[in-house]
């Protein structure tokens, strides 16, 4: 019970802060708070997004990416953690390097990935290759540098937090199940992996409930159509018809939903997993 | 060992979650839907502005992506209103839309004191704020300056068919400007027809940001105009009977170029910034702008090539006019009638019209100023790369009602886009 | 299924650590035989271990299972299993699934590894207990499992790294009966480390006292504190009696005066140190005949039962541990009686052991 109690000041904001906007969000899109115009509680922005065709195509888009990159990150993320406790000195440089590119923000990711990756960028002219030898990863009909991105800054901090939720004592049970006959898959097989998996659970979905909703790795990386989730928010929210922001904001409740549904998977799938002494 | 707990993984999936909602919904905090008519500016005399102006800090919130812009405002425009007794400090902004934002959220928690006092705007955002009763209006025809304008000067009665009712001042004028590099397009189109043509024989050399991007929206009204066969065959006020008549053609030429786009037309830039960089790396030949105030110092600096030239059509290309408005939630109303006025002041004008300190085009009418300060636009030195004025708004086509601009935005995506 | 274990002029040091951990170490244990390493913590005593594991490498020397060497052969492969101070069982998986991990790792289809498992844990008296998780059992319980775990991959060599140190005295006691139980059944080859003397001689067959990353002595667990070679030695078994001066013709003379040794042959002619153990001097009347010396009680301390009793005597204070029952005052005067077979002589000369050199002493025998 006090133990409770002294979560208060934690909770207390979260929950305000979160309510308040998802009230606010939802009434938005329910039409109960439209910027011109009387209010009304309907459900039109809604219909309005799914009848202009925009709505299922952006859910596919932004799914597949967030799900591409999230897979990305967790396999280099799991990789990275792996080789920086498999060496003392190198593995700490890498964790270090891992480490260092956790703040930089995405945005800042993004024009470097830009700059990088473009057809014209810095890699393509090192590889003296001409254009059309260059895969269009930029704007490219398969979303490379999104995912490229995505799945670069987020590997560190899957890394990181792997890092974290390993034991201790991790090494020890490694090599007592390499004393017991576990080969290097086996040992990594069944109990580095099972170990892992509660960090990669969690990692994995705040990874990509954040590839879901941001925005702007998209916008300079992705290409024009379809939009994925955000962008399409995005649109609709800075459109100068205001009589769409209701639809802007039924966007933003289905995103929230979505990342919602993201979210609970994974909780089930961490509770159905045993919590570990 | 440490496990992630379920309660600490829920709060960060809803966090993530509702970070998206968190920008949403600060537009609509204390919303209320009652709309407020055009408020009226007070008919105090300009002498009662200038004493009530003294002491206030004006802030004005500008699209900060220009760098001669900002520094124009910065070193020029500024110290000039210190010395009427007006500080004035800029906002940068991303996009336009952020102020009009800023100033509904103000405005529907009911303040008078708001961040905003000033805001460069035009078109469909001053048309979204009328809309919404977001300007104060019946100011700008009185200021002092206003009177060296032309009287009835389309450009600055009509904002892009929106009546401009004295709702904002006139800042600078803009032509739409076709940019290519010259080494590489020996034998440039002079007309938009031609150029439809050069882009189909030329594949992969051109493309345009995609709308409702603002540079790629008047592309597709300069096509509009082409495919309608000039300017004066599509009404400049927007109805469905107009928007069916004229937009079937436009959808079936830009279909046509679009497989002979760079990329296939498979994707598009998403605004002239990306735009600008394909033509700086040689990926297009052509690039386009809404005001080529910037140009010179782009090729100046080598950002763009030597080579690069103003592509000027035969039947013209639309220009406008650019403003300040005063938002109703100002409370420094007259410090920023002063600085509009200030803006719009010969000296003002003169300075931003040199192409080595922004090179915007004047909204003044320079028959009507003194002989003294006339000569000092004379006087301006010729950028090497952007024609005068007179030159490029020869034939200047009217932009069409701002009405028209989210209609040919959709149409465009329905229509060309997801044809693709 | 049991193997033999060879070190072979084992050498390893750690990078950056001043002295090696294990130095030119050559240790034989025969199949089926237990061998205590014996020495204080920090003595090199848990690298012998993981060098006969594969879980380190040898710098110099050979290490040999069943007489081949194993160098470079992963701990994977090397039939052998091990259990440590903490039971370090995998917390993911369920009691009866650690214990079948061994088997199963060695191709035994899963529910046949269970069924074993089920044995194992018979074995350690822990039936019924598989479906539990590892973090719902007691610590003992823990061990027992670790212990069944190890023995379930049937290993040729089984690994004890002090695994009952952590244990209170009670369960440390059941541990012990269970291990005289299983190695009666199973029979394996067992290299146990221990900083426990006591639990050594217990356990053991015969015991390799290590000091600094050094072998001092291999001896039969039942003669452990028969005949120390060196002062080390003798001091780490616990001897509190030292007596300088020098042998001669198998007796030892010193400030105390004569006294017949082990030794009657004189092997030991020189100077030497007399020693002999606490618990093997006999207190009696200071006019007792049997006396070799006489002294005067300096004072008496508790040992549980027993009580330890330092006497001044002409050699400064001898201890003595005496039975139950006696009282001794402070100024009493007392007889001493060494029993000449406990007497050991150590030469002065050979307070320290060059490494290498295999000490002469009682060579353990096969069991």
């Amino acid at each position: 019970m006090r133990a409770r109690l002294l979560l208060l000041p934690a909770v207390v904001p979260v929950v305000v802060v979160l309510g308040a906007t998802l009230a606010l969000g939802g009434a938005q899109s329910l039409g109960l708070m439209p910027v011109v115009g009387e209010p009304a509680l309907n459900l039109r922005a809604y219909r309005a997004v799914v009848a202009s065709g925009d709505l299922w195509p952006a859910i596919t888009v932004s799914v597949t990416v967030a799900g591409a990159a999230t897979a990305l990150a967790l396999a280099v993320g799991l990789a990275t953690a792996l080789a920086v406790r498999a060496s003392r000195v190198g593995g700490r440089i890498l964790g270090a390097l891992a480490a260092s590119t956790i703040p930089i923000p995405h945005v800042v990711g993004a024009a470097a990935i830009g700059l990088l990756l473009a057809d014209t960028g810095w890699l393509p002219r090192l590889l003296g290759l001409d254009e059309g030898a260059w895969p269009a990863l930029v704007a490219g009909p398969w979303w490379g540098a999104v995912v490229l991105e995505y799945a670069w800054k987020e590997s560190a901090f899957v890394a990181l937090v792997v890092l974290a939720s390993l034991a201790a004592d991790t090494g020890e049970l490694m090599d007592t199940a390499a004393v017991l006959g576990a080969g290097r898959w086996a040992r990594a097989r069944h109990i580095l992996l099972p170990l892992a998996l509660p960090g990669l659970v969690t990692a994995g979905a705040i990874s990509f409930i954040y590839a879901v909703g941001s925005f702007e790795v998209p916008w300079l990386l992705g290409r024009s159509s379809p939009e994925p989730l955000s962008v399409l928010a995005y649109r609709l929210f800075t459109s100068t018809d205001l009589t769409v922001r209701p639809q802007a904001l039924a966007v933003a409740v289905v995103t929230v939903a979505l990342s919602a549904a993201i979210g609970l998977a994974a909780l089930g799938l961490l509770r159905r997993r045993p919590v570990l002494a | 060992m440490p496990i992630i707990t379920p309660r600490r993984t829920r709060g960060a999936v809803v966090l993530g979650a509702a970070a998206l909602l968190a920008s949403a919904c600060s537009a609509a905090v204390g919303a209320t839907s009652e709309p407020t008519g055009p408020s009226t500016g007070a008919a105090a005399s300009w002498d009662q502005i200038m004493r009530a102006a003294q002491g206030q800090t004006v802030s004005l919130w500008m699209w900060g992506g220009d760098p001669q812009g900002n520094a124009y405002v910065d070193d020029v425009l500024a110290p000039a209103a210190k010395t009427l007794g007006v500080t004035l400090t800029r906002v940068p902004i991303t996009d336009t839309k952020d102020a009009i934002n800023r100033i509904l959220a103000e405005k529907q928690a009911g303040r008078s004191d708001g961040a905003v006092d000033l805001v460069w705007v035009n078109g469909d955002n001053f048309r979204t704020g009328q809309q919404a009763g977001i300007w104060q209006c019946g100011w700008a025809d009185g200021l002092p300056s206003a009177a060296l304008t032309a009287p009835g000067d389309p450009l600055l009665t009509s904002d892009f068919g929106t009546p401009v009712d004295g709702c904002e001042s006139p800042w600078h004028k803009a032509q739409f400007t076709f940019v290519y590099d010259s080494a590489r397009v020996p034998d440039p189109p002079h007309s938009m027809n031609g150029l439809l043509e050069w882009i189909q024989a030329h594949p992969g050399r051109f493309t345009y940001p995609a709308p409702p991007d603002f540079t790629g929206s008047v592309f597709v009204r300069e096509a509009l105009y082409a495919t309608a066969g000039g300017y004066a065959q599509v009404p400049a006020q927007f109805s469905q009977q107009a928007y069916d008549d004229a937009t079937p053609p436009l959808w079936d030429a830009l279909n046509a170029i679009r497989p002979s786009l760079w990329r296939g037309g498979d994707t598009y830039p998403k605004d002239s910034t990306q735009l600008d960089e394909l033509f700086a790396s040689g990926a297009v030949d052509f690039t386009m702008n809404y005001g080529p105030a910037t140009l010179t110092k782009l090729v100046g600096d080598g950002t763009f090539p030597a080579t690069t030239k103003v592509l000027t059509l035969d039947e013209g290309t639309v220009g406008n006019a650019s403003f300040l408005a005063i938002p109703v939630t100002s409370g420094n109303s007259a410090g920023a009638q002063v600085v509009a006025d200030l803006a719009l002041s010969p000296a003002q004008q003169v300075a931003k019209a040199d192409p080595s300190v922004w090179g915007q085009f004047t909204a003044l009418d320079v028959s009507r100023l003194p002989a003294t300060e006339a000569a000092a636009f004379a006087a301006l030195p010729a950028s090497p790369v952007v024609p005068p004025y007179d030159v490029l708004s020869r034939h200047a086509n009217p932009e069409l009602a701002a009405a028209w601009v989210p209609a040919l935005d959709d149409g465009w995506r329905r229509n060309v886009q997801a044809a693709g | 299924m049991t193997s033999s274990v060879d070190l072979v002029a084992a050498s390893r040091t750690y990078t950056g650590a001043p002295a090696p951990a294990v130095s030119r170490l050559s240790l034989h244990v025969a199949a089926g035989d237990a061998v205590a390493v014996l020495g204080p913590s920090g003595s090199g005593k848990t690298t012998v271990l993981r060098l006969i594991a594969g879980l380190d490498v040898p710098d110099e020397g050979d290490i040999r299972i069943a007489d081949t060497t194993v160098l470079g052969v992963p701990p994977e492969r090397r039939g052998i299993a091990m259990v440590s101070q903490s039971p370090r069982l995998f917390p993911h998986m369920s009691v009866l699934d650690n214990v079948a991990f061994g088997p199963q790792m060695s191709g035994v289809p899963k529910r046949q590894a269970r069924q074993a498992a089920e044995r194992y844990l018979d074995l350690v008296h822990l039936p019924g207990m598989g479906r539990r998780r590892p973090a719902t059992l007691s610590g003992g319980q823990q061990q027992r499992v670790a212990l069944a775990r190890a023995l379930a991959a049937e290993p040729a060599v089984l690994l004890l790294d002090e695994p009952f140190s952590a244990l209170d005295p009670s369960l440390r006691a059941d541990m012990h009966r269970l291990v005289t139980e299983l190695r009666a059944l199973l029979q394996p080859t067992i290299v146990l480390v221990t900083h426990d003397h006591q639990e050594a001689a217990l356990l053991a067959d015969s015991v390799a006292i290590l000091i600094d990353g050094q072998l001092q002595q291999h001896v039969a667990a039942a003669a452990l504190y028969d005949r120390p070679n060196s002062l080390t030695v003798s001091r780490f078994l616990g001897c509190l009696n030292e007596v300088p001066g020098h042998a001669r013709a198998g007796r030892h003379v010193s400030a105390l005066g004569t006294i017949d040794t082990a030794y009657p042959d004189g092997q030991a002619d020189g100077d030497a140190v007399l020693v002999i153990r606490q618990e093997a001097i006999a207190l009696t009347r200071a006019d007792d005949p049997a006396a070799n010396a006489t002294g005067c009680i300096e004072r008496t301390t508790p040992r549980g039962a027993r009580t330890l009793v330092e006497i001044a005597t002409t050699a400064g204070l001898l201890f003595a541990e005496v039975q139950p029952g006696r009282r001794y005052g402070h100024g009493d005067v007392v007889g001493l009686v060494l029993p000449a077979d406990q007497c050991v002589v150590i030469p002065t000369a050979s307070r320290t052991v060059t490494a290498g050199q295999v000490p002469a002493s009682p060579v353990p025998s096969g069991r």
